[in-house]
């Protein structure tokens, strides 16, 4: 009797599962699809005002900027910039990321070294960091060593403070059950201190990764005759429109991309921090 | 009381500069015993173990594990806390893994160990999971087995089923129980409840006062392989839980007249 009542329920589940499945579908899609929709509806209504209710001249129109677009792409000027950010970007980014690491870990390893040197680096911090450009300039030129410069300092400050606590506030519990395994001052290093410092590092992705092509593209308008950031102020110092907004759009997709791509980083390497709950 | 295992003679410890926690504590464990320290909470209990483990030096007084006294971190015995200490991003697999790869184990045989023991604690297939994705259970057993998996002589317990609901923690108790039969590793095992001290012990040591020591010590006479389901019920275990009770309230009033 009691098996009858258990299989009954079962069988309604059985009919609503499809009708549920396909819901869930249109749900998954419904978003993205009403994100293009506003896009496109922006899109269209720029074209159409343009011209009419604001000046073309400082507007521009969609078509014209991806007619621009088009013309770049062709003739290789938006490679020939693109790819000088991203060199500066990723030279940058790796001289900064790896000076933090290896300082992060050193005063972070060490309590009295940390107290004694942290707040230099704190006080240097609280300095808005574009102040240091025009000293950049005189030390290293225009060219791309200060766009390396400048994105490197941005990136230490914001991988340095990871890796700096993550070090220090390892969980004492940790080092201690390591230590009766028979760990030694190196394993605590390698197989507790740098992984948790890690986890900060990588989660501190999201962030480092677009500041660091910001940081060029800053100093790319500031002074450089190559980029994307030069290409923007030269169009702009121009009054050309539909350039400035070619290389604009070209930095937004380049944004967008960059953040998706550390996004699915980040998921890969933080794996182990999902809970797939398991009841007993 | 033979001791070859451990002895503690004459103990003496505190924190910093700060006034003794444990002093004039004298105890001493022989090989495959199960050792109780029942006591009121903050009183200095785990302050003990550390003593043991060599976490915390001591300002007076010996602990002698297998006939040597121990200077510095004791890794001849295996530690199990109430706090989760498994590394978050290691498997289960290289968590338990772990104190046989500080000691050089090559891997295939540090595998071939692992897997052995995970079987004996019913985790088979929790192996390539991370501890995130763990119960508080298997969580517990993962811990259990990475703290044996040298096979130390003495194993250290700190609550180490605190954290768990009653029905876990009675299977836990069971299987703990049945594992040291097996393995014949003796138990140090730091509680504050009365009920799991007498129901897994084959002594139970009760402390307090301020600096805490031992005030008395209580035979549980049950032998290695009790019922852990049914003993709660026998007339015996009740009156030998009434005795621990009445000494560890003694030992309170004593702890409360001496702060």
């Amino acid at each position: 009797m009691s098996v009858e009542k258990v299989v009954a329920p079962v069988e309604v589940d059985e009919a609503q599962v499809a009708p549920a499945r396909a819901k869930k579908r249109r749900r998954r899609w419904a978003m993205p699809l009403g994100r293009l929709a506003i896009v496109v509806v922006l899109l269209v209504l720029w074209e159409l005002s343009a011209g009419v209710v604001v000046d073309e001249f400082f507007v521009s129109r969609p078509s014209k900027i991806w007619e621009k677009w088009a013309e770049w792409a062709a003739d290789g000027t938006l490679w020939y910039n693109a790819s000088s950010t991203f060199a500066s970007a990723g030279v940058g980014f790796a001289i900064g990321g790896a000076l933090a690491l290896l300082v992060g870990y050193v005063l972070g390893g060490s309590r009295r070294l940390g107290d004694l040197i942290e707040p230099f680096i704190t006080s240097i911090y609280s300095l808005p960091k574009l102040a240091l450009v025009p000293l950049f300039v005189m030390w290293f030129g225009i060219g791309r060593p200060l766009q390396v410069a400048i994105c490197a300092l941005v990136v230490f400050f914001l991988m340095f403070y990871n890796t700096f606590y993550g070090i220090r506030d390892v969980d004492r519990s940790l080092i201690d059950a390591m230590r009766v395994m028979g760990g030694s001052r190196w394993d605590i290093a390698v197989r507790v201190r740098l992984p948790s410092a890690l986890v900060w590092v990588v989660a501190g992705l999201k962030l480092s990764v677009p500041q660091a092509l910001v940081a060029v593209v800053v100093a790319e308008i500031l002074a450089s005759n190559r980029g994307l950031g030069h290409l923007v102020a030269l169009n702009s110092g121009q009054f050309n429109a539909s350039g400035t907004f070619a290389a604009l759009f070209t930095l937004l997709i380049i944004g967008i991309t960059v953040d998706r791509l550390v996004a699915v980083i980040t998921r890969r390497a933080l794996l182990w921090k999902q809970d797939g709950v398991e009841t007993q | 009381m033979s001791a070859d295992l451990l002895a503690l003679t004459d103990v003496r410890m505190g924190f910093g500069d700060g006034p003794d926690v444990v002093a004039g504590v004298s105890l001493s464990m022989s090989r495959n015993e199960f050792v109780s320290i029942v006591g009121p909470s903050g009183c200095g209990k785990s302050t003990i173990l550390n003593a043991v483990a060599g976490l915390m030096p001591v300002r007076g007084g010996t602990v002698t594990y297998q006939g040597e006294q121990i200077r510095g971190v004791n890794t001849a015995v295996g530690y199990m806390t109430q706090g989760d200490t498994l590394l978050p991003w290691r498997t289960v697999e290289d968590n338990v893994a772990m104190p046989l790869r500080l000691r050089g184990v090559n891997k295939a045989e540090a595998r071939a160990k692992v897997a052995e023991l995970l079987t004996m604690l019913d985790l088979d297939g929790a192996g390539r999971k991370f501890p995130a994705q763990l119960s508080g259970g298997m969580k517990r057993r993962a811990l259990l087995a990475r703290s044996m998996i040298y096979q130390p002589d003495l194993l250290l317990m700190d609550e180490p089923f605190a954290a768990l609901d009653a029905q876990l923690r009675t299977q836990m108790h069971r299987e703990l129980r049945s594992t040291v039969a097996r393995t014949r590793q003796a138990v140090l095992f730091v509680t504050h409840d009365i009920f799991e001290a007498v129901l897994l012990s084959d002594r139970v040591i009760v402390i307090g006062g301020t600096p805490a020591a031992p005030t008395a010590e209580v035979d549980i006479p049950f032998g290695a392989d009790r019922d852990i389901e049914g003993l709660r019920f026998d007339p015996q275990f009740v009156s030998l839980e009434k005795q621990v009770h009445d000494e560890l309230s003694r030992a309170r009033t004593l702890s409360r007249v001496a702060s």
